[in-house]
């Protein structure tokens, strides 16, 4: 059975297609439009899904007429007039027409793509994020192959919501720049971060987070049109981020402390767009023995939660997971021996090789890389980029030797969805953050055998085990996809990319 | 005999794929527009999320 499952609408649309449990095929629209986190469908992702196969059905990731009504509910008309993914399918695709769509609920999907991914047999299963239909969080047993619901917060309440309104007070991106607040949040004062951060969990919370896990997520508004631009006036950005980073923290601990308690499972599946806070993933360790994030767990991810749920009621069978490279393919051998030689240049470099990441983070096959030794690399790396300097790179790292290196909460991090403090900061400058955390990428030679030789001919070479990663793209715009837009990148910033060894 | 039939298949089918592109081209164009006016109004909305 040829499944097609499509989350569109929101803010990062994407596609997937799955066949008899094996992932054919998943990608972000954004790569195909080039514009960054494109909420719509385009022509020419479809035609590429399409090379997979004509599916026997298409799945939406959420329910749409439920989420209409909580528009219509939240007074957002704008939203509730805008197309429906199955007029978009209708009037822009006749290729699909004729083929049944079927929707699921936005946290059942936002479970599968965690459930289905993953190989625990057993799990206490939470999904946080900013809205779905209604649900902004949602509780569930994953047990003896079935998925039951045992708790839900529900819109207005929602602590993805609230993350997005600081994002917006401080200047930000809604809905996109969310990962550079986290950033921000190392350098405010700790002191004052504290005092606004009680000012936030009164205003805007009903109650302490350490009173109850259960309401560890409720509000006292709703603050889905931002917060009062007039909050917190005469206090840093990077105060506020801190202060919203710490009630993220506290609250999402307590949330999954009470989902622990309902299911008194040691293994946890963790997903929604609030996965993506890397820094409060870690503090999940102090309550679970093992944490499986898929490497993609918003709302682009769903499309192939969609699809895999449909596929599991069906036959009773999950995905077979074979890593998050499913996108456009580069071909050629990994550029190994290329990257040695600008490596042994001392020169940055790109890397677009093979099928494009699913997700929003470079992990080997659409990768800026240097050598992580010595304290231009940071400053120049962002000269390329053009970012903002606060933000730091992340290492990838030879699985054998992460914990040497850092102090690891588990044996591997294949998916940087966690950050771990660095033991030698002073050594390796460019992949530690201001707080003296660093994102760990890892990489077996399961995970990634050409990035894996990569790292393991440059340890011989040198004695060390990492480099830096960061994403190959132009600044604004979204990842490299394809040879030409590598080439592009390589024309605009004046860095080679090796697409292939010869 | 064959040759000459298989000429104007031929030409049918080219005929028949140009106007199958320029189809799919007007719909992608509409596509475009459609995504580039809802890109407007988000802009406009209050609503920080949807």
């Amino acid at each position: 059975m040829k499944i097609m499952g499509i989350s569109m609408g929101f803010h990062d649309a994407a596609v997937s297609v799955i066949d008899n449990g094996e992932i054919l095929f998943a990608a972000h629209t954004e790569r195909y439009s080039r514009i960054k986190n494109d909420p719509w469908l385009n022509s020419d992702i479809i035609s590429e899904a399409l090379e997979y196969g004509k599916p026997d059905v298409i799945v939406l990731h959420e329910r749409t007429w439920l989420k209409r009504l909580r528009n219509i509910v939240s007074r957002d008309w704008a939203s509730a007039r805008e197309p429906t993914p199955q007029w978009w399918i209708k009037n822009f695709y006749p290729e699909l027409s004729g083929i049944p769509i079927k929707q699921v609920g936005h946290h059942y999907s936002h479970a599968a793509a965690g459930v289905m991914t993953s190989d625990m047999p057993e799990a206490c299963v939470v999904n946080i994020d900013a809205i779905g239909e209604f649900d902004s969080a949602t509780i569930w047993h994953w047990r003896a192959g079935k998925m039951k619901k045992l708790h839900s917060v529900k819109f207005p309440n929602s602590l993805g919501l609230f993350y997005s309104a600081v994002t917006h007070r401080v200047g930000l991106k809604p809905m996109e720049d969310e990962y550079i607040l986290m950033g921000m949040a190392a350098y405010g004062d700790e002191k004052l971060a504290k005092e606004v951060s009680n000012t936030m969990s009164t205003d805007y919370f009903k109650t302490k987070p350490w009173i109850s896990g259960k309401l560890a997520l409720n509000m006292k508004s709703n603050v889905q049109r931002g917060l009062d631009p007039d909050s917190f006036p005469g206090v840093d950005d990077m105060v506020i981020a801190r202060a919203a980073q710490m009630q993220a923290e506290h609250r999402i601990f307590r949330y999954c402390e009470y989902a622990k308690k309902l299911t008194g499972s040691d293994n946890l599946i963790y997903g929604g767009g609030v996965a993506l806070n890397c820094m409060a993933n870690t503090r999940l360790f102090d309550l679970f023995d093992d944490i499986w994030i898929m490497p993609n767990p918003g709302d682009a991810g769903s499309s192939l939660g969609a699809a895999a749920l449909y596929y599991y009621n069906h036959t009773g069978n999950t995905l077979t997971w074979q890593g998050p490279y499913t996108g456009t393919n580069i071909p050629g051998k990994y550029p190994v021996k290329l990257a040695m030689q600008s490596l042994k240049q001392n020169k940055i470099f790109g890397i677009a090789n093979g099928r494009a990441e699913f997700g929003p983070r470079a992990l080997g096959n659409r990768s800026l890389m240097a050598d992580p030794r010595g304290g231009d690399i940071k400053s120049d790396l962002n000269e390329i980029k053009k970012r903002q300097k606060f933000r730091p790179f992340a290492p990838i790292i030879l699985e054998e030797f992460a914990s040497h290196y850092f102090e690891m909460p588990c044996k591997r991090i294949p998916y940087m969805q966690f950050v771990v403090k660095c033991k030698f900061p002073e050594l390796f400058p460019a992949i530690v953050h201001y707080d003296g955390t660093s994102r760990v990428q890892t990489v077996n030679r399961d995970d990634h055998a050409g990035l894996y030789r990569l790292l393991r001919e440059f340890y011989d070479a040198t004695g060390c085990p990492m480099l830096v990663n960061t994403s190959l793209n132009i600044k604004g715009q979204p990842m490299v996809n394809t040879v030409s837009d590598a080439a592009d990148f390589a024309k605009h910033y004046g860095v080679e990319v090796h697409t292939s060894d010869v | 005999m064959t040759d000459k039939k298989q000429i104007p298949e031929t030409s049918d089918k080219a005929d028949t794929n140009s106007q199958t592109d320029s189809e799919q081209q007007k719909l992608a164009e509409r596509e475009k527009k459609i995504q580039q006016r809802l890109e407007e109004l988000r802009k406009r909305d209050p609503f920080i999320y949807r």
